[in-house]
């Protein structure tokens, strides 16, 4: 199956587990969990980079059409995607990434796996909570809001990673 | 040529990442709220037949929790109509369209900074553009945009929708009220002369200045008082109405805001001339 029906999948799948799931779930006011970001975290650790920022910006703009908010995923989701290759080259040694594949807590190690997610979620979390908030002058919120939806999402890509684990599925 | 070639493949990534970002932060930093909501409407209506059918699931486990709420809002209704409680001070400023229409809340977002409330109910039903939405405590809210059978309204925990005068109950002191994004349970109240004498634990009302809200809604009760600048004063209000547990809303609309925004468009349009 060619890899961009693979992407479009994975984030259908993505986006049914948002918008049935994770936005039913309001757990605290300071947490926003946009599961989406994963398709940019979990994408063939060999894709070139124009098409990773193609992709991301194209799924950015499905899920702010989702989502209400114009512009706010997208320029995230492409910065996010801007930083990866530069991320991945810090963490995962050159010989992981350069067999490709999903990078995954099994292929990277987990410890090099939770940096490499914790490192891609703030990339995403820290514009996207400054983006959100322009205009509203309380630092301390934003900071509270950018830490607590950190943890939280990099848990739940960790999660969803596993299967991917098991089954040596590569997105 | 082949030099330009050549710069552009080794630039072309960090070339595409540009051209890609300004056109989404252009998006975003020029973004219509009305038409971002109704696009949401769009794109909810592939979601809201399973919103609806989670909904009803959860009403279900939530059915005693519900009676309480709604026990509780009669008992507020009958209170307030056994006080002769009216909304409307002045027929001659503001009149309430005959139907209150009761909605259900299909989805409701409390942890952004503009959120937004699906309500099962849109044109068929009757609901209408800027209907004020309110719930037996306060206000909740106002519809931004209708389809046949939903309607999208913008909560009062939006920081850019919201915007509307609050007035100390008893008196004609009026601020401004909005919510400043941070607590999803208290509203901003600034503008606030200091000569009302504000005091914590009194009650803020709508005024009759508002297009879309009906005059005396209950807003919240005050607290946190600050001093601003020479004759201001600024608070918080706590709201009155939960907004993360909201699973019912009356909407009401006021009949002549149409011409009353009319009149007051076309006298700023004059003077801009």
């Amino acid at each position: 199956m060619p890899k961009i029906f693979t992407y479009i999948t994975t984030f259908l799948v993505l986006a049914l587990l948002q918008i049935f799931v994770i936005s039913h779930l309001e757990l605290n006011q300071y947490l926003n969990v946009y599961i989406y970001i994963m398709i940019v975290v979990v994408a063939d650790m060999q894709i070139k980079g124009y098409a990773l920022l193609l992709l991301a910006f194209s799924l950015g703009v499905i899920a702010d059409a989702i989502e209400g908010s114009p512009g706010l995923l997208t320029s995230t989701m492409t910065f996010m995607a801007f930083c990866r290759p530069q991320v991945l080259r810090w963490i995962a040694s050159r010989e992981i990434s350069d067999n490709g594949g999903t990078p995954t807590s099994s292929r990277l190690g987990l410890s090099r796996f939770l940096s490499y997610v914790v490192t891609m979620v703030t990339l995403w979390a820290i514009p996207f909570f400054i983006l959100e908030t322009a205009g509203v002058a309380n630092t301390f919120i934003t900071i509270l809001r950018i830490v607590l939806s950190v943890v939280v999402t990099s848990v739940l890509i960790y999660f969803l990673q596993l299967p991917l684990n098991r089954n040596r599925y590569d997105v | 040529m082949l030099k330009l070639i050549l710069l552009l493949k080794k630039i072309h990534f960090v070339l595409l990442f540009l051209i890609l970002e300004a056109v989404a932060l252009y998006t975003y930093l020029t973004k219509d709220e009305y038409h971002a909501a109704e696009t949401m409407a769009y794109t909810a209506k592939a979601s809201t037949f399973v919103d609806s059918k989670i909904s009803n699931v959860y009403n279900y486990f939530q059915l005693r929790t519900q009676n309480d709420i709604l026990r509780d809002e009669n008992a507020a209704l009958y209170s307030q109509l056994l006080s002769k409680f009216d909304f409307v001070t002045d027929s001659t400023i503001q009149t309430l369209a005959p139907d209150v229409i009761v909605l259900q809340v299909v989805k409701n977002s409390f942890t952004k900074q503009q959120n937004y409330i699906t309500l099962s109910g849109g044109k068929n039903q009757g609901v209408v553009k800027d209907m004020a939405l309110f719930n037996g405590h306060g206000i909740v809210g106002y519809v931004l945009s209708v389809s046949d059978n939903f309607a999208v309204a913008t909560s009062v925990l939006n920081t850019v929708n919201f915007n509307t005068s609050g007035k100390l109950k008893g008196t004609e002191y009026t601020g401004s009220i909005s919510w400043d994004g941070n607590s999803f349970r208290t509203l901003k109240l600034t503008k606030m002369s200091k000569y009302a004498n504000l005091k914590n634990g009194d009650t803020i009302l709508t005024t009759q200045y508002s297009n879309i809200f009906p005059a005396n809604m209950p807003i919240g009760t005050v607290h946190s008082i600050k001093p601003r600048e020479s004759v201001f004063v600024e608070a918080c209000v706590d709201l009155f109405s939960d907004l993360s547990a909201v699973r019912y809303v009356y909407a009401v609309s006021l009949q002549k805001r149409k011409e009353r925004e009319l009149l007051e468009e076309k006298v700023i349009e004059q003077e801009l001339k």
